[in-house]
């Protein structure tokens, strides 16, 4: 049946027919559709079949269409192969997830038709730039997310869009690069196709391209420099979006496209300035991330931090251009949608049953919701890169590139472990440990609906899934699709490396019990670190939003702007009063000779003859 | 042939005619019928001319006497050709506009008024269908007398002083133009165009003596057209006589006047003696300084008529400018520009003439709104606007064109700039007199104010068509007379 | 020779100078008069017999006789013409500025070698009169016409007070 129904995608323009504009009109319907009951059936109906196309198109062997559009190289080419099939998959199993968990969520609240219809043309934007060989066509679908971004972030925060403006802004300068490195790319390759492109080196205008195309792509997984929105977003914006965008489908766009990138487009030498520049930027994202982590005191942001600082892992394997580093980076980031997403589903099951995910409203949720507890305890494990979860296989894959590339790099990933487990550790106790405190007229608080806990079921079985069975993701699925035959499951077979990685959590657990022991309580865990000499100044004046790239951006606008102010008086000036009283000016003098008087005149005429006479004398 | 001839005696005849029937018509009679009876003129002039024009495709130039036949080969005779038809048209068209316009600004003495206007006619087509320099200099004498009377008949104190100013300056320039003939005279012996063209390529070149009589002559001859033109520095009678005089007589003045008496002048004295770099370089240096110091004189002004005046002096300005290239396209702008040039500023003339006649007054400040109540005059005043900026696709942007592509074509780019430049002042003072007078709000003391009627509005229709018309079917023109071998 | 045509073209300048500034409308016309004879003369001595029986007979004569009778024949005061038309320094400059331009006129003449050239073509005398009269420059016979009409017609426009 699977080939069937590929072998009918694959025919005419059905592609785009099915996977691009079905999701459109769905999303549609839903949004018009206002009954509780009909919009869960037709959004789980929906998403299955979508999973039931990408599952089709990933068992084909692939095809590549090509319709002709318009001038000048820009044909809608789609290249369904092994790699975007793969994508198209894990982004149809995350939609099927999500979108069950958001109707639900949504449950008697406003705006949900809203939010449906933002996420269905979402996934078919999101189906249309995995397929697209053309990166003309690929912008196209990447400049679409950026509109339902901007839609999504303004439910409920139509007067203000505060939030919205910074992720407009943010992410609008990431895809400008990306435009920019897209049109460099393409002029330097002669050629707008990925599939002809042959692997260009780094140097030169191509450095350039390169540059800018990486920033775009790890941008829009919200790595730093273009970070900032995100924890704006977890305040603002409804919880099912954070599950959906920041914890997964953004990581799998801005992913899929930085390992493009450096397998296919562009031919990055392990060590070179370039890897080293990437490497870099994933490091520093690493640990400042994190750090701001540390200090947080509602749930939601604390997630989102950590969503920041796991894209630092991500660009950091795949900034080393070691086939392991890639292949780490890229698992990395499959274990980072399914661990981040059941995190921020149980922050948002906790929600809806206390009204809030501010941590010094409430504590000791443990007794009364087990099993969103249970699943939070599975994810936490995972995110910290505890064995056997298939977050520290991921990790360890990484661990194991940055080594072989550069000690520092190594070193800041595993600072960045400890600061992760440490944060964990206190987000863990402080929620669900403890003594049961409630936010005052919240007395009734019992464990979510199955609507809410499957999806999160789900995703800790796949943790733990991931991690014990590893062989299935890595060498099952990821390794043919890279391509790379080499077979990274089973155990890391550095141990030195191992043991460091549990010397840091066991590290990272004595420092928690210490912190929490001298600040009064889980939640202050981290205050010493927070309040230590030095890193008590930093954290200030990030806190003052002084580290704010966005911030940066707008002072250079106005400043842009002050420039452009001045010129134009200038030139108002120039032509208003300066050009008016020369010739004003010129005028009155002329008259003096023109007054009435006679004589003035034929003295003037006889000056005048003996002018052309001279002239005429001059001349000869 | 016969209708060639028909032409230039009609040309000559009727306005002799007409003379002559209105000095023998008893005064009654005479006052009241002169003017319209002086109609006639001009409308034969523009048929005549007209089926001239389409005759003299097959010949280049008609040569012909009056009355009886000469016998002697060296006997001066009236000749024309296809640029003496142009301007003897263009004479006729303005002389039909200002009689439309005298029929309203000229209560008395209509029919001395009529009887000068027939002898300025007859000095105009005189100078332009003589070949010998001396006649040139006879009928330039009877239209600077004529134009003097007219502006000085009406005896009111600011004509008077214009009429001397401008005759005090008409006489300078008379005695430098007939030294500078004396000049010529005593080099080649002989005074017909065809002689002295002839001798004027052997006297360029040997001989210092003889090269500086010649250079002389031809600086007094300059200097004495450019002061008929109104060319700056030249220019200070033109102003004043043109404010000073009866309206009708300004649309003489600046619309054919001072383009037959000067700048068919200097057609003439520079089609001798080869291209001599001194002539070319002092014409468009006149020419360039009179665009830019009439446009900025017209900026200040606030009297209706000094304001087109100015504007005069600048075009003048333009057409010496195009007659400074010495190539065909130049000469061929410059007179497309003097035919441009005759219609819109005898409309503009005209318009003023409708302002007074409904308002009393001619000073924009005190003018406002015009537009609502006199809305001919105001269409017929853009339009001629219009057409003196240079704005396609009426008549004034094609002349200008080709001037400017002249003097482009001759490597005088320093020039083809300042003229093109100059044209925002153009456009500025005229945008100027626009909004003053008849845009804006309508002022309360105007409210009961109505159009111009009978003649004058016709006037301003027949140019305004004529303006509107050169306009969109100069390129077809220009192709006729590619075709006949002007060009 | 030379001489005698200087002095009158002297003379000539002084009669006209005279005419220009004389107060009297009557002294001005006599001095006109004056102007037109030493100009006649002058023709005569260069050899144009015709134009200087023209000159003097037409000019110094008909015109003059011309100015006389319309002169007596207006209302106008002949002997003061209004003060508002002196300017004394102008009068007393006249002098001076006419020596400085005379001056200027001989350094030209002199610098410039401006010389009359000796071998011009000379015009062949053949004709007779009458036939350059009439035939040779019929054209200007037209002209002398419309003048002579168009200084009628000044006259009447001008002068003319009855309506």
């Amino acid at each position: 049946m699977l080939t069937s129904i590929s072998s009918f995608l694959g025919s005419d323009a059905n592609l785009i027919w099915f996977m691009i504009v079905l999701p459109a009109v769905v999303g549609v319907v839903l949004w018009l559709i206002k009954n509780y009951p009909l919009r869960l059936i037709l959004g789980l109906a929906s998403a299955a079949a979508n999973l039931l196309f990408a599952v089709s198109l990933f068992r084909s062997e692939g095809f590549y269409k090509v319709f002709p559009f318009a001038a000048g190289g820009l044909n809608i080419s789609f290249n369904v192969y092994g790699f975007s099939s793969l994508f198209l998959t894990f982004i149809a199993v995350c939609f099927l997830l999500v979108i069950l968990y958001s109707v639900v969520y949504f449950k008697g609240k406003k705006h949900a038709g809203l939010f449906l219809l933002y996420m269905y043309i979402s996934l078919a934007m999101m189906n249309g730039a995995f397929m697209s060989d053309n990166l003309g066509i690929l912008l196209f679908f990447w400049e679409g997310l950026l509109c339902t971004l901007f839609g999504i972030l303004l439910i409920n925060n139509l007067h203000h869009p505060r939030t919205a403006v910074k992720a407009l802004i943010l992410a609008g300068t990431a895809d400008l690069l990306m435009m920019l490195g897209i049109i460099i790319t393409a002029y330097q390759a002669g050629t707008l196709c990925i599939s002809q492109m042959e692997k260009l080196p780094v140097a030169g205008a191509a450095a350039v391209g390169f540059a800018c195309m990486m920033l775009g792509a790890i941008g829009k997984a919200g790595s730093m420099p273009f970070h900032s929105w995100i924890p704006n977003a977890a305040e603002d914006a409804p919880t099912p979006f954070m599950v959906a965008f920041p914890a997964a489908l953004e990581k799998f766009l801005g992913i899929y496209l930085a390992a493009r990138i450096v397998m296919d487009i562009y031919d990055v030498q392990p060590g070179s300035g370039a890897s080293i520049a990437v490497m870099t930027i994933g490091t520093l994202t690493i640990v400042l991330a994190v750090a701001m982590a540390l200090i947080q005191k509602d749930m939601k942001r604390l997630l989102s931090y950590h969503a920041i600082s796991q894209v630092g892992y991500m660009v950091l394997g795949i900034g080393t251009a070691l086939p392991i580093g890639i292949m780490g980076g890229i698992f990395h980031m499959l274990n980072h949608v399914i661990y981040k997403s059941c995190l921020f589903m149980t922050a948002g099951s906790v929600e809806l049953q206390t009204g809030t995910t501010d941590l010094k409203q409430f504590s000791g949720l443990g007794r009364k919701m087990p099993l969103t507890m249970t699943c939070f305890i599975i994810s936490a494990l995972a995110i910290s890169g505890v064995p056997p979860l298939n977050g520290f296989f991921s990790k360890e894959l990484v661990f194991d590139a940055a080594l072989e590339s550069n000690i520092v790099f190594y070193l800041g990933a595993l600072l960045g472990a400890f600061m992760t487990a440490i944060s964990f550790l206190k987000l863990g106790r402080a929620a669900f440990g403890g003594e049961l405190k409630l936010p005052a007229g919240r007395q009734n608080v019992r464990e979510s609906g199955p609507g809410i806990f499957l999806p999160m079921a789900v995703l800790a079985i796949l943790c733990v899934l991931f991690g014990v069975a590893n062989t299935l993701p890595l060498d099952g699925l990821l390794g043919p699709a890279v391509g790379d035959p080499h077979k990274y499951s089973g155990w890391p077979h550095s141990a030195t490396l191992v043991v460091i990685s549990v010397a840091v959590l066991l590290l990272a657990l004595v420092d928690h019990l210490y912190g929490s022991r001298k600040s009064g309580g889980a939640l202050y865990a981290a205050d010493h670190i927070h309040y230590a000499p030095g890193l008590k100044t930093i954290y200030d004046l990030a806190e003052r939003q002084v580290f704010d790239p966005y911030i940066w951006l707008l002072q250079i606008a106005r400043g842009v702007s002050a420039v452009c102010n001045w010129i134009e008086r200038g030139i108002i000036w120039l032509y208003d009063d300066a050009v008016v009283g020369i010739v004003k000016g010129a005028g009155n003098l002329l008259q003096r000779a023109n007054d009435g008087s006679l004589s003035r005149y034929l003295l003037v005429a006889v000056s005048g003859v003996a002018g052309i006479i001279a002239l005429f004398l001059a001349i000869n | 042939m016969q209708v060639i001839e028909y032409t230039t005696l009609l040309v000559f005849a009727v306005p002799l005619v007409i003379l002559l029937i209105n000095i023998l018509l008893p005064r009654q009679l005479a006052e009241k019928s002169s003017i319209g009876l002086a109609y006639l003129a001009p409308l034969v002039q523009i048929v005549a001319t007209a089926a001239g024009l389409v005759q003299i495709a097959q010949l280049k130039q008609h040569e012909f006497a009056i009355s009886w036949n000469l016998a002697g080969a060296v006997s001066v005779r009236f000749a024309v050709n296809v640029f003496s038809l142009v301007l003897l048209f263009c004479i006729g068209m303005v002389t039909l506009a200002a009689i439309m316009v005298a029929n309203r600004t000229v209560p008395q003495k209509r029919a001395g008024f009529a009887g000068l206007l027939m002898m300025l006619i007859v000095g105009m087509n005189g100078m332009v269908l003589v070949t010998d320099l001396f006649s040139l200099y006879v009928f330039l004498e009877i239209v600077g007398i004529s134009s003097f009377v007219l502006i000085a008949m009406f005896k009111s104190d600011t004509g008077l002083e214009g009429a001397f100013k401008y005759l005090v300056m008409s006489v300078l320039a008379s005695i430098m133009i007939l030294t500078g003939l004396a000049f010529v005279f005593m080099q080649t012996g002989s005074l017909q165009y065809d002689q002295v063209g002839a001798a004027g390529g052997a006297l360029v070149g040997p001989g210092a003596p003889h090269l500086a009589l010649m250079y002389t002559a031809m600086a007094l001859m300059i200097a004495g057209f450019a002061i008929k033109t109104g060319a700056v520095p030249f220019h200070s009678w033109l102003p004043d006589a043109h404010q000073s005089a009866n309206t009708a007589v300004s649309v003489l003045l600046s619309g054919i006047v001072i383009k037959i008496a000067g700048i068919y002048g200097f057609i003439v004295i520079t089609n001798f003696f080869g291209r001599l770099p001194g002539i070319d370089l002092t014409l468009a240096l006149i020419g360039t300084v009179s665009i830019v110091v009439g446009a900025l004189f017209a900026l200040r002004q606030s009297h209706f008529k000094r304001i087109v005046a100015y504007s005069s002096v600048s075009q003048m300005g333009y057409i010496l400018l195009g007659l400074s290239t010495g190539s065909v396209l130049g000469l061929l702008g410059a007179v497309a520009h003097v035919f441009n040039h005759a219609t819109f500023k005898s409309t503009l003339f005209t318009n003023a003439a409708a302002v007074h006649e409904q308002t009393g007054t001619y000073d924009i400040n005190e003018l406002g709104g015009l537009e609502k109540k006199m809305p001919v005059t105001s269409f017929s005043s853009l339009a001629a606007f219009m057409s003196t900026a240079g704005i396609p696709p009426f008549a004034g942007f094609w002349s200008k064109l080709l001037i400017i592509m002249a003097l482009w074509n001759s490597g005088d780019w320093v020039f083809a700039a300042i003229a093109l430049i100059a044209s925002i002042f153009t456009a500025a003072y005229f945008l100027r007199l626009q909004r003053k007078v008849f845009f804006g709000k309508l002022l309360d003391k105007f409210a009961q104010l109505t159009e111009i009627g009978g003649s004058v509005k016709w006037a301003q229709i027949m140019l305004t068509v004529v303006t509107i018309a050169a306009g969109l079917l100069f390129p077809f023109a220009l192709r006729y007379f590619g075709g006949i071998g002007i060009l | 020779m030379e001489a005698v045509i200087y002095i009158c073209l002297g003379l000539m300048l002084i009669f006209g100078i005279l005419a220009v500034m004389l107060r009297s409308l009557l002294k001005s016309a006599i001095a006109l008069a004056g102007a037109s004879a030493m100009l006649a003369i002058i023709m005569y001595l260069l050899g144009s017999v015709w134009a200087g029986i023209f000159e003097l007979s037409v000019c110094a004569g008909l015109i003059t006789v011309v100015f006389i009778s319309a002169i007596s024949l207006s209302n106008t005061d002949k002997e003061d013409l209004p003060r508002l038309y002196e300017d004394a320094k102008r009068m007393a400059a006249l002098p001076a500025v006419l020596i400085i331009c005379g001056v200027i006129l001989i350094l030209i003449v002199a610098k410039t070698s401006f010389m009359l050239p000796a071998a011009v073509p000379a015009v062949e005398m053949a004709d007779t009169f009458r036939e350059i009269f009439w035939n040779q420059r019929q054209v200007d016979i037209w002209g002398q016409v419309i003048v002579v009409l168009t200084g009628a017609l000044t006259v009447v426009a001008l002068f003319k007070e009855r309506e």
